[in-house]
């Protein structure tokens, strides 16, 4: 897979899918608005603005790939160098969506890298067949870290389809450009996440 | 007919992306067709919603220390990684600064006598007279090298960090002080140039008048007469200051004054003065405007405490050295 590095925006023309929690794109408009003005006035008080609104966001985008806190945060921090090292030409930019894609971007780009180097893999823990049964009582914050097992143990282009769909909001036609896919791929790759999901799930459904 | 292709491509897209009437009613026959495509698909967006908040209670990262982290980066020079923190790449890293600075001693006595250097520490000032008479005081954390036969050939020096001049006349050879990319030419004058590794470099003109230029030389030189300041950053060519930063001297003259300025700047002062850390952890404080009159020999604590009625702000320390402001 070519490597999705390069901190392009989303082209203009790219919907960008509305988030179905109050904290749309859309509602954050002012404090874009907010951001630009101050770029133009105090890069550096813009910056920290920047990072201190967006970092989060940032680091949970690349943590839902690379399921490494310390990792994410390396990887965040070097999101944020990059629109440093690129401050002059944000002018035009919606920085939400921005920090976002470059998020993915830098995530599935150090996925790239991690494998061309035969480095650890990042699915470790056992395979489905060796997962535990299922506890006598579930607690709501095991079911969660269950779950966030299950979608670490898919196989890697599988869980990035899944990932990107589920929790990035992506669109079929942005997971197949950002992993140099078909869409027809994705689809594929999104069933058979689920498909798998449903068997290390099993004892969460029904 | 469970392994229907087009059929997981419909539902795949039923799910997360988006179907087209077509498709729809597509989809609706087929699922008519036998409860145990209903059932099928059923599994599908059962799992698909069982997995919708499952990084609810993901780790938070933590802003504040991930932003000081973040600051020294970003002062370092472009282009800039991160450094992974891996225990093998610091043993690597280790070994490197190791060899550098054995490398650095060998050229450093290598060169010795055919050069001057003075170095001022972390907590430490000093007044130099040079060879032909020019006053130099130089800041913490810096240093100025002059060859052999300054005063007598050439009266050329370099700055890192930050030094106020004050130079005698001498019209035969012009007095130069390369900081960072910048070259600053004088006559008889006094001024201070502010040139720390990875930062802009600044310069004030007290008396007399200047040549400021970048690494274009003397292409895009500014001439910069008393009481007017530049700015330069890396690799461009040098700006005017309009607004003159009170405190640029106070390194000097242990004297301080904010005069209605915002606070992030009042920050930046102290931060400088007093070789210490703030943190904002509410970036709305930044702006807070408030007048203080002037501190002579200052003391932290004493001008902490004015800011913090003046501005209504808590400033506590939080470890040494690095203090936090928070309503």
């Amino acid at each position: 897979m070519k490597a999705a590095a390069t901190l392009s925006p989303p082209a203009s023309g790219m919907p960008i899918r509305t988030v179905n929690h109050s904290k749309g794109y859309f509602c954050t408009m002012p404090e874009n608005a907010r951001l630009q003005s101050l770029l133009q006035e105090d890069e550096h008080q813009f910056m920290e603005a920047l990072f201190k609104t967006y970092f989060p966001l940032v680091c949970k985008s690349i943590y839902r790939l690379i399921p490494d806190m310390a990792t994410a945060e390396d990887l965040a921090q070097e999101v944020f160098i990059k629109i440093w090292n690129r401050r002059e030409q944000l002018n035009e930019v919606y920085f939400k969506a921005y920090l976002h894609r470059a998020a993915v971007n830098m995530a599935l780009d150090h996925i790239d890298k991690h494998k061309r180097r035969g480095g650890p893999h990042l699915e470790i823990g056992p395979t489905q067949e060796e997962l535990p049964g299922p506890a006598p009582v579930v607690h709501l914050k095991e079911t969660k870290a269950k779950i966030q097992q299950a979608i670490n143990q898919l196989p890697e282009k599988c869980r990035e389809v899944f990932v990107l769909s589920r929790y990035e909001e992506m669109s079929y036609k942005e997971i197949a450009q950002a992993l140099q896919i078909s869409v027809k791929t994705v689809e594929n790759q999104m069933i058979t996440a689920l498909k798998k999901l449903r068997v290390s799930l099993k004892e969460y459904l029904e | 007919m469970f392994n229907n292709d087009h059929i997981d491509a419909l539902i795949a897209r039923e799910i997360a992306g988006g179907l087209t009437a077509a498709e729809k009613a597509e989809l609706e026959a087929w699922l008519q067709e036998a409860p145990a495509n209903r059932a099928y698909y059923e599994a599908m967006r059962q799992t698909w919603d069982l997995t919708a908040n499952a990084y609810d209670n993901m780790p938070e990262p933590d802003i504040a220390s991930n932003w000081e982290r973040f600051q020294e980066k970003m002062t370092a020079p472009s282009p800039l990684r991160v450094v992974v923190k891996r225990r093998n790449t610091w043993r690597l890293a280790a070994a490197a600064i190791v060899v550098i600075a054995v490398a650095g001693l060998v050229f450093t006595l290598l060169r010795q006598n055919s050069s001057t250097t003075v170095v001022t520490a972390d907590n430490d000032k000093k007044e130099i007279t040079l060879p032909d008479g020019s006053r130099v005081f130089l800041n913490r954390n810096s240093e100025i090298r002059y060859d052999e036969g300054f005063a007598s050939k050439h009266r050329t020096l370099k700055l890192k960090g930050e030094a106020f001049f004050d130079v005698q006349p001498n019209a035969d050879h012009p007095f130069t002080v390369d900081a960072g990319t910048s070259h600053t030419k004088v006559l008889g004058t006094s001024f201070v140039i502010k040139a720390y590794e990875n930062k802009p470099v600044q310069l004030r003109v007290v008396t007399g008048t200047v040549a400021f230029s970048g690494s274009r030389h003397t292409q895009d030189a500014l001439v910069l007469s008393a009481g007017s300041g530049a700015i330069l950053q890396h690799d461009k060519a040098p700006q005017a200051v309009k607004e003159a930063d009170p405190n640029f001297l106070a390194w000097k003259e242990n004297h301080l004054v904010f005069n209605h300025v915002p606070l992030y700047k009042t920050l930046h002062t102290l931060e400088d003065y007093f070789n210490v850390k703030f943190v904002v952890a509410d970036s709305s404080l930044l702006n807070i405007d408030f007048y203080a009159s002037g501190f002579d020999n200052p003391r932290l604590q004493e001008v902490l405490n004015v800011i913090m009625v003046a501005a209504n702000v808590k400033i506590t320390e939080e470890r040494k050295g690095v203090y936090t402001v928070s309503r």
